[in-house]
């Protein structure tokens, strides 16, 4: 559906998107996921066409539009600061694009209260958006949005207004609607957890590069990158030599979980619900220095001895305490990551 | 304090903050004192003295009591109502070819074109030059010989007669030399406050550039811009340097007729008189502006 | 304002560039420098149409400014006057722009709007009030009188500029300020007149101008008496009579401070306080 190929953009002396080959499929939910300033919202500003490329195409269901002007673009974007019009009602703000698309008003009138259903804001059509709450202008946001039933829907950080428990709620909602509708989305975020709860394939973004694309199972088990193993979730990187399908490292033989250098220096990635304690028995022997209680589980870093070595870990609810000794014990398999 | 000490901290406590209170409240009424109060003076005074003055009650030459004679001669003289009429339609000229010229510049120049800068530069130049000044420099391009003048007597054409006419057009170009800059700076401002986003929200809508103009920026800017709008009209309403240098002999502008007759005719009341129509003129138009626009702004913005 | 659209053909975008490049050049920047040309113009040739430039050109104009007694009063008087109500006007303003930038107390929108009413009458109004009132109390066609005039109309341009100043000093440096022991006097003086100084500063130098280019309430108070440059202007554009080259000479005086004002207030300080300047931020 979806298609860019060597994108590049540079705002004077800093590069803000470098290079960028992304596919995006009908119907799927793609999650840009990256820190702030890595160039994700400049990307998804360059596929409505709001900003222009130094180099590179985009495609749309097959047609070349890095050329055709922000308006004639069938893409629809829901921005972080929601930028309803303040002038208009709520029923004006979803009109709007049916109403430059030329509709007449029955048309129109239907479209748009068809839209505030999906939304679930029937009734509200007549208030103004400052009359609204967070959530709620969210909403119209995103029925003006949809209701021009465009070809990619572009969302740029639309839950980060929000407070913890509603973003969580409007998560659900969202993909839940997105399935419905097999629409194909973008989705813009620096929250990791959200681009692993909402996406089809989330593709990894730094300093204006695209690191590395994959499902949030592939990237989190089998991540490729540093940068990836990194950002998403907690890692535990341990540097080691691969020969076939082994890595030794100082603390032990790991097999690979996936193929990825052939020989070599490499690192691999352990996460930290993968490590066990015990209070003795088998294990590499090992003092805790922080053990924080985190409901479900406990986060714990464990110095080896006679490494040094620090690993992060998620563990059972036990008596742990700080100083005391402990039996690590380490999983078999582990993710190499390439350089 | 003292006192305070024998009292439960209970009760002490709220007069402390009362005291504390108070006494930040006259400091701050201290402060404003020097300003506001000059300001205060400066205004109450003027309107005081007119409005007595124009019933014959104080002020200067025989005063020979309350009298409304001097209402009298302003409202029924033709020559006066002349004037108030003239004034009227250059103010209003100049506030609407003003605005619309200012309008449309600020459309030009959300384009991005070479020499825009120095455009934006340019466009000030105006602003720090005093209207006196400006009728001036007007007069040079074109009065009778003036650059426009010469020009077409070089192509063996004839010049239009654009200052000193009945029309008072050389006196809305100079008012509006001065006027739309200043419009044009206000405007810039206000859509420069308009978020970015909502500018874009409309692009991916589907709005060309012009329809982002008009259901967007214009709705959004026009609050703004009618307050200007506002000032320009009551400004030229009191114009007198330019009206004086570049008026027709007939009719005169409000304030000249009103300068004429207090510096030279020492009709006090008289001019008196006229100052206090144009004061209530003023007011009314004011007022009409709040009913009419400023609510129906307040209805449309967020 | 940044610019929003780019134009789709270049060759539009140097028309149009062109074309309003031209048009803003001949609109504003040509009448300047007509007026230029016209201070010197040499007074035995004359410039008269169609001749679209000045014969000869001479400093004379320029010389007879600084000989004749009535140039060079008028000269001295504006700058004079100029001094004496920035002086006037910073006094006044400080301390009420610094309670109106931030303070907080009931009637504080009230009182803005006060400051601004001399903007939103009719000068004229203002002119014939005041006028009268001075000629009863002797104040008439006094340099005091003239300075107090100028006051009232300059004075709400100053307050606004300072006010905004001082609205934007973060308050995060007056409590850090006073947890470190200042006292309001301390405050005052270490903190808050150096941050406000830039506001101060641009305060002044618009003042300054205005002062210089103000015409009709000096002209009503100060007529025939005391002169300003401005009314001088006034005189030999036809208020008397006419001497274009006069005139020329006085206008280019005039402009000349006021352009270097605008280029360092452009420049220097910030854009908030030419807009907040005019009353309309």
């Amino acid at each position: 559906m979806l298609s860019l190929s060597g994108v590049a953009k540079r705002y004077g002396g800093d590069v803000a998107v470098e290079d960028v080959d992304l596919e995006v499929a009908a119907g799927e939910f793609l999650t840009l996921l990256g820190p702030s300033g890595c160039g994700k919202s400049t990307l998804l500003r360059i596929i409505a066409g709001l900003t222009d490329p130094d180099r590179g195409r985009v495609w749309l269901e097959g047609e070349e539009v890095q050329d055709l002007p922000a308006h004639r673009r069938r893409t629809a974007m829901v921005f972080q600061s929601y930028a309803l019009f303040p002038h208009m009602t709520v029923a004006r703000n979803v009109a709007f694009g049916l109403v430059m698309r030329g509709l007449d008003r029955q048309q129109i009138q239907r479209k748009v209260a068809d839209a505030l259903a999906l939304v679930e804001l029937e009734g509200l059509a007549g208030r103004y958006p400052r009359e609204l709450s967070g959530g709620q202008q969210q909403r119209v946001a995103l029925a003006r949005a949809l209701v021009t039933e465009p070809k990619v829907l572009l969302l740029d950080e639309p839950l980060s207004n929000l407070d913890a428990k509603l973003r969580d709620r409007l998560r659900i909602e969202l993909r839940a609607l997105q399935r419905r509708l097999a629409l194909t989305t973008l989705f813009v975020t620096h929250d990791q957890a959200e681009a692993m709860a909402l996406s089809d394939r989330i593709a990894v973004m730094t300093k204006g590069r695209l690191v590395e694309t994959g499902t949030p199972e592939e990237i989190y088990s089998r991540p490729k990158s540093r940068f990836a193993a990194e950002f998403v979730g907690v890692a535990n990187l341990l540097p080691g030599e691969l020969r076939g399908e082994v890595v030794t490292t100082a603390v032990g033989r790991f097999t690979v979980s996936a193929q990825r250098a052939s020989a070599g220096e490499v690192a691999i990635c352990l996460r930290p619900e993968d490590i066990a304690f015990a209070a003795e028995g088998p294990g590499l022997p090992g003092r805790l220095t922080h053990v924080t209680y985190a409901g479900p589980f406990q986060d714990c870093i464990v110095e080896l001895e006679p490494s040094g070595l620090l690993l992060r870990a998620h563990v059972p609810v036990r008596p742990w305490h700080i100083g005391g000794r402990v039996a690590v014990r380490l999983p078999a398999r582990a993710a190499v990551l390439g350089e | 304090m003292s006192t305070l000490a024998a009292v439960p901290s209970e009760i002490a406590a709220p007069r402390r903050a009362i005291r504390r209170r108070r006494r930040r409240r006259i400091g701050t009424l201290l402060l404003l004192l020097p300003g506001a109060g000059f300001i205060a003076v400066a205004m109450i005074a003027p309107l005081l003295q007119l409005a007595l003055g124009s019933v014959g009650l104080t002020g200067l030459g025989a005063s020979e009591g309350f009298s409304l004679a001097a209402f009298g001669t302003v409202l029924a003289n033709p020559m006066m109502r002349d004037a108030f009429l003239f004034s009227l339609r250059l103010a209003l000229a100049t506030t609407v070819l003003g605005v619309v010229a200012a309008l449309a510049l600020a459309a030009l120049l959300m384009l991005r074109f070479p020499g825009r800068r120095l455009v934006m530069l340019l466009y000030k130049l105006p602003l720090v030059v005093p209207s006196l000044i400006a009728a001036f420099l007007i007069l040079t391009m074109i009065g009778p010989g003036g650059m426009g003048a010469r020009f077409a007597m070089q192509l063996g054409l004839g010049w239009p007669q654009l200052v000193h006419d009945r029309a008072g057009i050389g006196i809305i170009l100079v008012l509006l030399w001065h006027q739309i800059p200043v419009t044009l700076l206000i405007l810039l401002a206000v859509v420069g406050s308009i978020p970015r986003d909502l500018i874009d929200a409309a692009r991916n809508l589907g709005a060309t550039a012009p329809s982002v103009f008009r259901h967007v920026i214009l709705p959004l800017a026009l609050p703004g811009v009618s307050a200007a709008a506002l000032l320009v009209f009551i400004d030229c309403f009191g114009a007198f340097a330019v009206p004086s240098l570049l008026g027709p002999a007939y009719p005169q502008a409000l304030p000249v007729m009103m300068t004429t007759e207090f510096l030279e005719r020492a009709h006090w009341q008289v001019a008196s008189a006229i100052g206090v129509v144009m004061t209530i003129t003023t007011i009314a138009v004011m007022v009409l502006y709040h009913r009419l626009i400023a609510r129906a702004d307040r209805e449309r913005a967020g | 304002m940044n610019p929003v659209w780019s134009l789709r053909s270049p060759l539009l975008g140097w028309c149009l560039g062109f074309a309003v490049l031209a048009g803003a050049a001949l609109v504003f920047a040509l009448p300047i420098a007509t007026a230029v040309l016209w201070s010197l113009v040499d007074p035995e040739v004359g410039w008269f149409p169609p001749h679209i430039l000045p014969a000869s050109l001479s400093f004379a104009n320029w010389h007879d400014m600084l000989a004749v007694p009535e140039l060079e009063e008028a000269l001295g008087r504006s700058f004079l006057i100029a001094v004496l109500v920035t002086s006037l006007c910073a006094i006044l303003g400080l301390p009420t722009g610094y309670a109106l930038g931030r303070g907080r107390f009931p009637g504080r929108r009230a009182i803005e709007v006060l400051v601004l009413t001399p903007l939103m009458m009719p000068g004229i109004v203002l002119a014939i009030g005041l006028g009268g009132i001075f000629m009863r109390i002797g104040l008439s066609q006094t340099l005091t009188g003239v300075v107090l005039v100028q006051t009232a109309v300059i004075l709400p341009l100053s307050i606004r500029i300072l006010a905004a100043t001082a609205q934007s000093i973060p308050s995060d440096l007056i409590d850090a300020a006073t947890n470190l022991g200042a006292g309001p006097a301390s405050l005052a003086r270490h903190i808050l007149v150096p941050l406000l100084l830039p506001g101060l500063l641009a305060a002044a130098l618009l003042s300054f101008i205005a002062s210089l280019e103000e015409f009709l309430l000096s002209f009503v108070v100060g007529m025939p008496t005391i002169q300003t440059l401005p009314m001088l202007l006034w005189a030999y554009l036809g208020g008397r009579s006419a001497i274009l080259s006069y005139a020329a000479v006085v206008t280019v005086a005039l402009l000349i401070p006021t352009l270097l004002v605008l280029v360092v207030v452009e420049r220097v300080l910030k854009q908030e306080y030419l807009a907040a300047g005019f009353g309309k931020a």
